[in-house]
Formats: C-alpha cells, structure tokens, sequence
C-alpha cells in the first residue's frame, strides 16, 4: 500500500515536470519562431503584422529605455541642447521614418566608426581656419557668415536687414557651398541627413540667429552608436518598431 | 522486472537497488546531455551550420548577407522602396552581393592588405575608426565636460574679428634701410594724428599688401604673417602698430576695427565643448591604441634610422 502510494507520487511528480519542461519548450518554439518569422520579415512590413507588432514592441520599449532612453529621453523627444532628435516628431534626418530606415540608423550608427553607418557629411565650421575634415573648403569672412545667418533665419521670420539676406542667399548658393547638401530650395537631404532649413524643426537650439550663426560658424557633426554586435538582431528590429510605433503616422506607413 | 507482493514494481522502489532503473536513468541523463550540446553546437554564432539564421539572407562560406544589407543596397540601387522591386531586381542584387563576397573573401587569400595601397588605406581608416567607437558614440557626462572646459577655458571665446590695413615701404625701394624706418615712423604718426590709409600711402611712399574686409583672427594671421599679427592683435580700433622689419619690406599696421575675443560661458559653448571633448578623447584612445600595439609588437629599425625614429615617437 504505501508503494503504491509512493509509485503515484512519481508519477505524478514524473508527469508534472514533464508537461513543465513541455511547456517551455513549446512557449520558447513559439518565441522563436515569432523572433525568426520578425527577422524575415522585410522590416517594412513588420508594422502591419498584429502578432509581430505584440511580440516586438514590449522588447522594443524595454530595449529602448536600456539602451537609448539616456541620450533620446524615456520620452523619444531628444534634446536640443545636445543635438539630439525628437523621434516623434515627422521630420527624419536620415531618410523618411520607414522601420527598415530606422533599423538601419540603430545597426549601424551615424559616424559612428563603422563604415556601413551614415557618414556622407557633416556640417562644415565655417569660421574655422578648415573648416571641412574630408576635403579642403574655404573658409567664409564673418560678413559672409553673417550674411548666410540672415538669410536661413529669414525663412522663419521677416529680416531685420532685407540686404543682408539677399548677400546670404548668394553665399549659400556660391562660394559657402551650403546648397551642396541643403538643397538650392534649403530643404535639406535625407540620403545624407542635410536638414531641412525651412520648416520649424531645430535640430540644435531652436533657430535663434545665434543658433543659427553657431552652427555655420563652428560645425555640427552628431552621432548616434552602432549596435550591431552588442544587440541581437531581434532586438534591433524591435527597438526600431518601437520607435516607429511612438512616431507620427506617415504616408509610407502600411497601418 | 520483478513485482512484489505488494504489487508494485521494483522499477519504482528507490530504496531498492535496480539496474534496468539505474540504466534508464543513465540513459535519460546522456540522452539530456546530448540534447543540450547538440542545441548549443548547432545554434552557437559562428557555428559552421546548413540553416540560414533568420536575419541573413544567405552565407557564403558561412560570411553571412544580412537581410537589412541586402534592403539597404537593394533600395540604393533600384531607388525605390523594397516592395516596388521586382523579383528579378532582388535576384541581381543577391547575385551582385555574393559575386562580392565570392571577390572579398578571394582579396583575403591573396592578402591585399599586404599589398594594395587603397586597401590598406581602407584598413587603416577602419581601424582607427574601430578602436575610437566607444568614444564616438559615447556620451560624456556633465561633470566630464564641465572638467574640460575648465582645463580649456581660453578656447571658448567669441570668434576674434579684424579689419587692417597694411601698409609697408617694398624692401627693394629700401636703399637705406634707416631712412625707410624714419619715413615709416613719420606715416605711423600721420596715420595716429588721422591722416587716411590712402594720404600715408602717398605721402610716404608706402604700398598696400592686398586689401581684405574683415577677417576672423586666424584668416588675418594667415595673410598678415605671425610675426605682424602678434604685433597687431591687441591693437584697439585707430591705433597702429609699430613698424615691423620682414623679408618683403618694412611695414606698419593700421587697425580699423578688432572685435576681440570674448570669453563664452560654459552653456554658450556647449556643443563645441562636446566635439572637442570627443576629439580628444578619441585621441587619446587612438594612442593608447597605438602604444599597446607597439608593446605587442616587434619593431626593428636599421641603426642609420632608429635614432630619428625613437625621436619621433610620442610620449606617453
């Protein structure tokens, strides 16, 4: 008799840690086949999978707020002081907002030391004896500095010397080169991360003249890590649908 | 496998010493073991494997193509978005991928490095950039750029304008070197009483290196020369320098405007802190990298050059 009740005893102990180990091994096949459906997936199209979008996006908050939270804030909405961009905002340095843009920002950097990561320009310090790294431009005089500085600033607001402005324009579109990466019409360039001079987002400052003046005097060149190594690709993608989520909707989007 | 009277198998009596027990659970523990080094064999990165990891495309010689690589240069190439390409875009993109890293893997064995200067160019250029990463991409604390700007104060100023007219007695008109210096005494006083660059030029017979507006301090130095700027660049607006002996003549300095430098809070330059900050960090980290590199290394150089060459080294 109590043989029997010790052979139910392991059996029953057999049987519940069976169907525990059965357990995790089926939730652990399904988390890995969502985590490889997720990566082949085109990153593009992930935003429209229901099931993908609920496995990624908690891994994506909790990887962002690890990871990205310290420079973009635990609110995506970056620092000005710092250069740091607002992600929920519709005004994408580096291509358009698509996830597979934003995957590719997070792989690999921006001048971040890894050459697959965005690194076509940066922004030369005008009132610098060289002003460019990569190749030799010309300095500009502090008139033609000033000039220029009226000029994006007049996008923004009526000038205080018309004149001045009108100098600028020919400065920015001859010998100071800013419509090389900024566009003739100053709208800036996503295939390099030119910024758009128009529209009311700042990237640094908020588009005082001396903001302004700063940035054409000195240079600008941010960054942004590469994570590709140190974050698995699940992950990567997951903080990129993260971030993606948080922003605006944009015409490109598929939900 | 014997029963008892009291029914119950001798399988289940753990008191009770069993070999067909003590063998099955030989079995099920190897069985385990097997399983869990096979999962950790097959699924290690870098594991020479037949499956594709899901974020790759394909691997060639087990060098993976990431899917987002292939995307990226998919939609550079195509120029538009992924799902407007064709299957036939997608098929040569791949194509054109492996094809390179067929021709890459090739460039390896043949040890390019060792023997292509733009590859070496290329390696050189990654690997300082490599080892400097985690300073590119890290964000220094408040209290670290705080550090530096103290230790760097002097650099964080407005930028220093000028505006100069530079007048000067041509050194092969200069028959008697004195009196040339007299007549430059006489055009610094007439300019000091108010007389105009022009009236001093044809009064005393001077010439004007070209003519500039106003220039930052480092573009003034550049055309003025060291020697004249460091006796101009503390001139206030009207005053004129005293004249000044080089190979080209004999000149004086008329300062119409100097905008000096003014010392910029900690706030106002912030992001030029930030850069420089990084840039000599980045420095730093690349000699650091450089120094362990050489301690790890086997330099030799020829007698007629280790002299220079031990010289040249930095210091730590």
């Amino acid at each position: 008799m109590k043989w029997k009740l010790r052979r139910r005893t392991y059996v029953m102990a057999a049987v519940v840690a069976l169907g525990a180990c059965l357990t995790a091994a089926i939730v652990a096949m399904r988390d890995e086949g969502l985590r490889a459906t997720l990566l082949r997936t085109q990153a593009d199209d992930v935003a429209s999978n229901a099931a993908l979008l609920r496995y990624a996006l908690p891994r994506g908050a909790q990887a962002y707020a690890q990871h990205c939270s310290s420079c973009h804030g635990a609110q995506l909405t970056g620092d000005p002081a710092r250069g740091i961009p607002d992600l929920t905002d519709a005004d994408w340095l580096y291509g358009s907002g698509r996830v597979s843009e934003i995957e590719r920002v997070i792989l690999y950097g921006i001048r971040s030391g890894n050459p697959k990561g965005w690194d076509l320009a940066s922004m030369p310090g005008f009132a610098t004896a060289h002003p460019y790294a990569a190749y030799a431009i010309q300095p500009l005089s502090p008139r033609d500095v000033s000039d220029v500085t009226a000029y994006v600033a007049a996008f923004h607001q009526a000038p205080r010397d018309p004149a001045a402005a009108q100098r600028g324009a020919v400065v920015f579109h001859k010998n100071g080169l800013c419509f090389d990466c900024h566009g003739g019409d100053a709208r800036g360039d996503p295939a390099i991360g030119a910024p758009d001079l128009t529209d009311s987002v700042w990237l640094y400052g908020h588009g005082s003249m001396d903001d302004i003046q700063r940035a054409v005097s000195h240079g600008l060149a941010g960054t942004c890590p590469t994570w590709i190594g140190r974050l698995d690709f699940a992950t990567i993608r997951s903080i990129a649908l993260y971030v993606h989520a948080r922003g605006p909707r944009i015409a490109h989007d598929r939900i | 496998m014997t029963e008892s009277k009291d029914g119950v198998s001798g399988f289940f009596r753990p008191g009770e010493q069993n070999t067909p027990r003590s063998l099955t659970a030989y079995a099920v523990g190897a069985l385990t073991g097997l399983c869990i080094a096979g999962y950790g064999l097959f699924t290690a990165a870098g594991t020479s494997t037949g499956a594709i990891p899901p974020e790759d495309l394909a691997l060639v010689n087990q060098r993976p193509i990431l899917r987002s690589d292939f995307v990226n240069q998919l939609e550079s190439e195509t120029g538009v978005s992924f799902g407007q390409t064709s299957a036939s875009d997608r098929a040569h993109v791949l194509e054109e991928m492996i094809r390179e890293e067929l021709l890459v893997q090739r460039g390896l064995e043949l040890d390019f490095a060792e023997t292509d200067q733009t590859t070496r160019n290329a390696l050189v250029s990654s690997v300082s950039q490599q080892a400097t990463v985690q300073v590119t991409t890290s964000e220094p604390t408040e209290a670290q750029l705080r550090a530096f700007y103290d230790r760097h104060k002097d650099k964080y100023t407005t930028d220093g304008v000028m505006a100069v007219r530079n007048l000067f007695a041509p050194a092969e008109l200069n028959a008697a070197p004195l009196v040339a210096a007299s007549r430059l005494d006489a055009a610094r006083a007439a300019l000091l009483a108010g007389a105009s660059a022009e009236e001093a030029m044809s009064r005393f017979a001077l010439r004007e290196a070209q003519r500039y507006d106003e220039d930052y301090y480092f573009a003034a130095k550049y055309r003025l020369g060291d020697a004249l700027f460091d006796k101009v660049r503390d001139l206030n607006d009207g005053e004129v320098s005293p004249p000044v002996a080089l190979p080209d003549g004999i000149h004086i300095v008329l300062m119409v405007k100097n905008h000096k430098p003014v010392a910029l809070g900690f706030e106002a330059s912030r992001a030029q802190i930030f850069s420089d900050y990084k840039a000599a960090a980045q420095e730093d980290t690349l000699n650091s990298t450089l120094a362990f590199l050489r301690k790890r290394s086997t330099i030799r150089i020829a007698d007629d050059y280790a002299h220079l060459y031990h010289s040249a080294l930095p210091t730590p």
